[in-house]
């Protein structure tokens, strides 16, 4: 679905390359996310991906097209949610989605079926101007979507959305990726990476530094022990033990029989750990 | 095609919600309202009150609102790629199929079109110049005028405000005829850098019979206008990069 070859890329005038030789390939229906800090190239990948940024070298094909030598037509399979999203602020939202809906030769979805999907069937009238940031998220979203696109690239889908919004914003991905939609997020949130991806890659300095899915990640960066906090009387104490054989570890077993367990927890690594012990940076 | 009609009836439902966009269609048939019904009775008027005529002056007068055409035009267009700009939906626009170059084929041929269209009605049905195969000299040069100013406008205004101020500054065109038909000779050559001294002097020169010479001037004026559509493009392109 997406073929990527030693991609590099140096944007004019600059001294520097900003990619340098990315390799990757993303299957159908695959969520792959792109995860790394401000300015490590991963939004330069996102648009080459997308196309806009062309004088690249090396191969990127996405379905079956290298992306040098796309035609119009290659918009009608692709849909694209930017991390900021800008409407006409004095129309409402469905003249909105109308006008980009119209700009298809495909068959589309219905926009107030669509809206009705993101919990803004009531807002269908509202001028974009009127919304918070978040109902605007959802219809940047149906934006993305209104094509039916196979290949589907969104930036910081979850940003500025409240919990409740996060959680359906990430369901109406998974739902994508079960109709067989290929879905490529670009995010520094790493708490929606590892609910929503495959796959992700750790991006640095334009190259990719890790790639894998989140759980082998977790599993193979993390310590393969339990974590137990209990009360000991007036006191909090906590104790690890390795998971292998815990089945038989008699401490184990002796300590949740004879105190009150608090909290038990295994302890693979987190993404964010991963990700600062793999580039000695931090996500910000 | 098909997204540029989408295009259009977008424009057009943004010009119904905004005034000033809306001002810059109506001021063309101002213009030729002006013109056709008008200019006579208000020529009579003067004549006999001030004993100045007019008249006399019809074709200065023509070609001085003939400019106006174009700047609205592309003062009305230039404020909607500010608005765009701004709001980041070229951005958006480049990932649907009517392509960042389908935006900017769309919004430099608009108000080129509309100008072309209602410069064309004006000279034609304005009824106080003779109608003349040459006058398609400043009809083309004129059309030129607006993507220009759109772009201009476009590529140097930080935001919808500062256009405006800009929009202001377009009123120097004005000058072009002005000096073509009141400036003696070398001294009109302070207005050969103004787009709109062209087309009033290529119109004057075949109204005074001096067909070739006419028909160099439009030449220049051409290749000036092309020179500064590119500019302009340029200008616009390295602010959106």
């Amino acid at each position: 679905m997406i073929e990527v070859k030693g991609l590099e890329y140096a944007y004019p005038g600059a001294a520097r390359k900003t990619l340098h030789g990315l390799d990757f390939h993303i299957g159908r229906g695959e969520i792959f996310g792109f995860l790394g800090p401000s300015g490590s190239g991963k939004s330069t990948t996102q648009k080459i991906l997308i196309g806009v940024l062309k004088g690249y070298a090396g191969s990127v094909q996405v379905l079956g097209q290298e992306l040098r030598r796309i035609s119009p037509d290659y918009y009608e399979r692709i849909g694209v949610g930017f991390e900021f999203p800008n409407f006409y602020a004095k129309f409402t939202v469905m003249e909105n989605l109308n006008l980009f809906r119209s700009l298809y030769s495909v068959p589309t979805e219905d926009p107030g079926r669509l809206l009705e999907r993101v919990g803004l069937g009531d807002a269908v009238n509202f001028k974009v101007s009127q919304l918070s940031k978040g109902m605007k998220m959802r219809l940047n979203f149906c934006r993305a979507i209104l094509h039916r696109p196979q290949v589907l690239f969104l930036d910081e889908p979850t940003s500025g959305l409240d919990p409740v919004n996060a959680r359906l914003m990430k369901d109406l991905i998974l739902e994508m990726k079960a109709q067989g939609t290929t879905v490529l997020i670009t995010t520094h949130h790493m708490q929606a990476a590892e609910e929503l991806c495959d796959r992700v890659a750790f991006i640095v300095d334009g190259q990719i530094k890790l790639i894998d899915s989140p759980r082998q990640l977790m599993l193979r960066q993390g310590s393969k022990t339990v974590r137990v906090e209990y009360r000991k009387g007036e006191e909090l104490a906590a104790e690890e033990f390795a998971l292998d054989g815990i089945g038989g570890n008699a401490a184990f077993l002796q300590l949740i029989n004879r105190y009150p367990v608090e909290t038990m927890h295994s302890q693979e690594a987190t993404l964010e750990q991963i990700f600062m012990d793999t580039t000695g940076r931090s996500l910000t | 095609m098909m997204n540029a009609r989408a295009l259009l009836r977008n424009d057009i439902r943004q010009m119904l919600k905004d005034p000033m966009l809306l001002a810059s269609v109506i001021g063309p048939l101002a213009v030729f309202v002006f013109v056709r019904y008008l200019f006579r009775p208000l020529s009579v008027w003067v004549e006999e009150r001030y004993a100045f005529d007019m008249m006399s002056h019809a074709e200065f007068a023509a070609m001085l609102l003939l400019t106006v055409i174009p700047l609205l035009a592309g003062v009305m267009t230039g404020l909607l790629m500010l608005d765009e700009r701004d709001e980041n939906l070229i951005a958006y626009f480049a990932v649907t199929p009517l392509t960042r170059k389908g935006y900017y084929r769309y919004r430099l041929l608009l108000p080129s079109g509309l100008a072309c269209l209602m410069s064309a009605v004006y000279l034609l049905f304005g009824g106080i110049v003779d109608v003349r195969v040459e006058m398609l000299y400043p009809l083309l040069l004129t059309s030129a005028e607006a993507p220009c100013i759109a772009l201009f406008l476009a590529a140097f205004a930080a935001n919808k405000v500062e256009g405006l101020a800009l929009s202001k500054l377009c009123g120097l065109l004005f000058v072009g005829p002005v000096l073509v038909f009141f400036v003696p000779g070398p001294w009109q050559a302070v207005g050969i850098i103004l787009p709109t001294y062209w087309p009033s002097e290529s119109y004057l020169q075949a109204a005074s019979g001096e067909s070739g010479l006419a028909a160099v001037t439009f030449g220049i004026g051409a290749a000036y206008h092309m020179l500064l559509l590119y500019i302009a493009d340029r200008a616009f392109a390295k602010r959106m990069d």
